[in-house]
Formats: C-alpha cells, sequence, structure tokens
C-alpha cells in the first residue's frame, strides 16, 4: 500500500494544517474500503496496476486537495468584473500615459534613444507594478468577504449614464496610440528634440526648413492633440469629426504646397560621378512624390469620411480596411 | 467540442441534484463509503474527491451531523442529517418536485 500512502500523503502537504488529518483519514478510509471491496471480488489482493486505477479514478491530489478548499478563485464572481475594469483602466490609461509622460521627458535627455528604451521599461514596469497592486486590492476584498453594499442597495435612477456607442462610431484605441506614439517622435525629429544619427550626404533643398517648419510642426501637433484625445475618449463626436477636418483640409493643402516645392532633397556624395547623383535624387525625391499623392489621396478620404461624420451621417466602409477584414473606417 | 459542452452542462445540472440526493440518503446514518455506494445503486454515482468535500460544506452548514466511530475494527466518519437539515430537505423536495412538474411540461 505504499502507493496509497504517496497518494495520501501528496494530498495531506496540499490542505490546511488543521484539516489534515480529518480529511486523509476519511479518504483513507473509503479507499481502503473500496480496495477490500474490489479484492473480495477478485478473491486477491489487489495489484499495482489496480491499486493505480482506483487512485487514478479518484482524481489527482492537486484536484482533490483543491476540493476542499473554501475558496475556489482569487477575485470572485463579484468583484471579477470591477477587476476586470480596473485591469481595462491600466491598459488603456494609464500604461499610455506612463509611456507618453516617459517618451516626453527623454526628448528632453542629454541621451534621448538610451532614455527612450528606460521609459518603455519604466512604462512596462509600472503597469505591471499597478495590476498587481490591484489584484492584492481585490484579493484582499474577496479574503475578507467585503460585502458590495451597492449590489444590493440600487436604484435604476442611480445608474450612471453610459454612453452607447455604435460600432462605426468607435475609434481603434490602437491606432490613437499609434498615431499619438508616430506623431510625437516624428514632432521630436522635426523639431530637432531627438538628436537621430545626421547623415550629412543628404540634405533638405530650399525652401523646405525656412518655409515648412512650423505649418508641418502645427499640423502634427494637432494631430497628437486628436490621437491623444481619441485616445481616452474613444468615439467619434460630430464636433471632434469637424475639428479632424480642419486638420485634413489643412494636410491637404499642405501637401499640394509641398509637391509644388518638389524635389526636397539633394545628395551630397563628394567624388561620385554627378549623373550618378542626379539619378539617385531623382529616384529619392520621386519615390517621395508619389509617396506625397497618396498621402493626399488618404487625407482625401478622411475629408469625405469625416465630413459625413460631421453632418451627423454613417463613414463609408473603408475599401482597404473592408479588404483586410476589418469593418472600421478612419 | 461538443461533448465538452455537453460534459460541462451534464455536470452542472447534476451539481443541484446530487445534494438533494446526498441529504435524502443521509435521513438514515452512514458513512461515506456506503453512501457512495448506494448513490451509485440509484444511477448516481460520485467520486470520493466531489462526495467528501460536499458533505464537509453541508455539515458547515449544519444541515449534517458526523462522528467518527469504530466498525467492523475500522474507523469510520459516519454522518446523518440534522433537524436543520431534515427541514431543508422537505422545502428542497418541494422545490425539486415543483422544478421537475414545470420541467416536464417545457420537455
Amino acid at each position: 500500500m505504499e502507493l496509497l500512502d504517496r497518494y495520501l500523503n501528496f494530498i495531506r502537504i496540499l490542505l490546511p494544517r488543521a484539516k489534515q488529518q480529518d480529511i486523509i483519514a476519511e479518504l483513507s478510509e473509503d479507499l481502503r474500503a473500496q480496495i477490500a471491496d474490489q479484492e473480495a471480488e477478485l478473491g486477491r489482493p489487489v495489484n499495482e496496476a489496480e491499486l493505480e486505477a482506483v487512485l487514478k479514478q479518484c482524481g489527482h491530489p492537486i484536484l482533490v486537495a483543491a476540493r476542499y478548499q473554501s475558496e475556489q478563485a482569487l477575485i470572485g464572481p463579484p468583484f471579477y468584473p470591477l477587476y476586470a475594469f480596473g485591469l481595462k483602466v491600466v491598459q488603456w490609461v494609464l500604461f499610455p500615459l506612463l509611456l507618453v509622460i516617459g517618451v516626453a521627458l527623454a526628448l528632453f535627455h542629454a541621451h534621448p534613444i538610451v532614455a527612450l528604451i528606460g521609459s518603455v521599461g519604466n512604462a512596462i514596469a509600472g503597469a505591471i507594478y499597478m495590476v498587481g497592486l490591484l489584484t492584492v486590492v481585490f484579493v484582499v476584498l474577496q479574503r475578507l468577504q467585503t460585502r458590495l453594499t451597492f449590489l444590493d442597495d440600487w436604484k435604476p435612477r442611480d445608474l450612471p449614464k453610459v454612453p452607447v456607442v455604435p460600432d462605426q462610431k468607435l475609434i481603434p484605441r490602437g491606432d490613437s496610440f499609434g498615431g499619438l506614439i508616430g506623431s510625437a517622435a516624428f514632432l521630436a525629429w522635426w523639431t530637432g528634440l531627438l538628436h537621430l544619427p545626421q547623415n550629412t550626404k543628404i540634405e533638405f533643398l530650399n525652401p523646405i526648413p525656412q518655409m515648412f517648419f512650423w505649418p508641418v510642426l502645427a499640423l502634427f501637433a494637432a494631430e497628437m492633440v486628436l490621437h491623444a484625445v481619441n485616445l481616452f475618449l474613444p468615439w467619434w463626436t460630430r464636433r471632434r469629426a469637424a475639428l479632424r477636418l480642419l486638420v485634413d483640409v489643412y494636410a491637404v493643402a499642405l501637401a499640394v504646397a509641398l509637391l509644388r516645392v518638389w524635389p526636397w532633397f539633394a545628395l551630397r556624395f563628394p567624388g561620385e560621378p554627378a549623373a550618378d547623383l542626379a539619378v539617385v535624387e531623382q529616384v529619392v525625391n520621386g519615390a517621395l512624390y508619389v509617396s506625397t499623392v497618396i498621402v493626399i489621396l488618404s487625407y482625401g478620404f478622411r475629408i469625405l469620411q469625416d465630413l459625413r461624420r460631421t453632418l451627423g451621417k454613417p463613414p463609408f466602409v473603408n475599401p482597404l480596411a473592408a479588404w483586410f477584414g476589418g469593418a472600421q473606417s478612419h | 467540442m461538443g461533448t465538452e459542452a455537453f460534459e460541462n452542462l451534464r455536470l452542472e445540472l447534476r451539481r443541484g441534484s446530487l445534494i438533494l440526493a446526498v441529504l435524502a440518503e443521509l435521513r438514515e446514518e452512514q458513512y461515506g463509503y456506503t453512501l457512495r455506494k448506494a448513490l451509485a445503486g440509484h444511477g448516481l454515482a460520485i467520486d470520493e474527491g466531489t462526495l467528501y468535500p460536499l458533505l464537509r460544506r453541508l455539515e458547515t452548514q449544519g444541515l449534517l451531523k458526523s462522528q467518527w466511530r469504530e466498525e467492523d475494527k475500522r474507523n469510520k466518519r459516519f454522518y446523518q442529517l440534522s433537524p436543520e437539515g431534515a427541514q431543508i430537505l422537505e422545502q428542497l423536495s418541494a422545490e425539486w418536485r415543483a422544478i421537475n412538474g414545470s420541467l416536464d411540461q417545457i420537455l
């Protein structure tokens, strides 16, 4: 019966100390009675395989011991929805906030890239810390069996007016988050806060830096603000659509103005044949020209969508999003 | 998937019924193993890992009383319905019959 004792001892160590002896005595009696019945039926002692079958039928020691626990969950049903909501707040509000603050502070650091990596690490660590803290708070509430009085004593009239957002008005937070980070990174580079390794062999042609510095900065600053607002209030309102419509029109005007002063870049490679450089320059500037036209077309589609939102009409289904399986229109 | 869903729902359906069966069987004093055999004899097999925690819970709720006693040179824990348990059993039986009647009509 060494196998039986080993089985029971495994269960024993998983049980609360005060109940160990009692539970094991009862379980042992049951298993021994089962084995005795089987032996009486067979007319011989059970062999190891038969004993194993009895124990397997009883269940894994971890499962058997778990059934004796008074608490079956760290955070039970009354608390879980609140806990899940808290996790969402950490995921979609506190973590992005920590990240944005970290990125902003990193830009003013002497070594922005190193500081940026540190900031991302700190934001992740901060989010994990908050999830841990939240979990501990809810586990303690569960352990104390805190009675949520508001669940019993409530009036339908006191419920907050939670806006029901139709799918077509939802703004995916991932898009806003990505847009926010992208705009911030571009602005950091554009304003010179982010010192990327400079390639002195490629330079802007006049009048790009002089004429377009503030207009481009204004566009990306406006985009950043819009993305930040959309991140925390992820649904379209007519006012916000109208604001973005202004940004869209401004962006198209700016892109058209940029095309009018094209080409934008010149290559400086002393010693290289001028004819070869001219070809490369043409390719680079040509690619940028095509990209800008695509950007104008995409802003054109956004103008159409934002115009419809501003007028209170549902936006068209984005053909590209539909093609890739998404139903959102931006 | 279908089998797993059925198995989960079957377990859920049995859970409440088993409590009623255990309470009913314990109108007469029994120890765990004979109780399991009696339930299995009625077509309600229950494994020891489920029965004993359930007996403890019912005892904590005051519906059962138990005592360790020697029988056939072995120490066994005998359970029996408490007066409170008997009252609850009566109420639950009425509830069960009502549910059963309603379900019979629906099914």
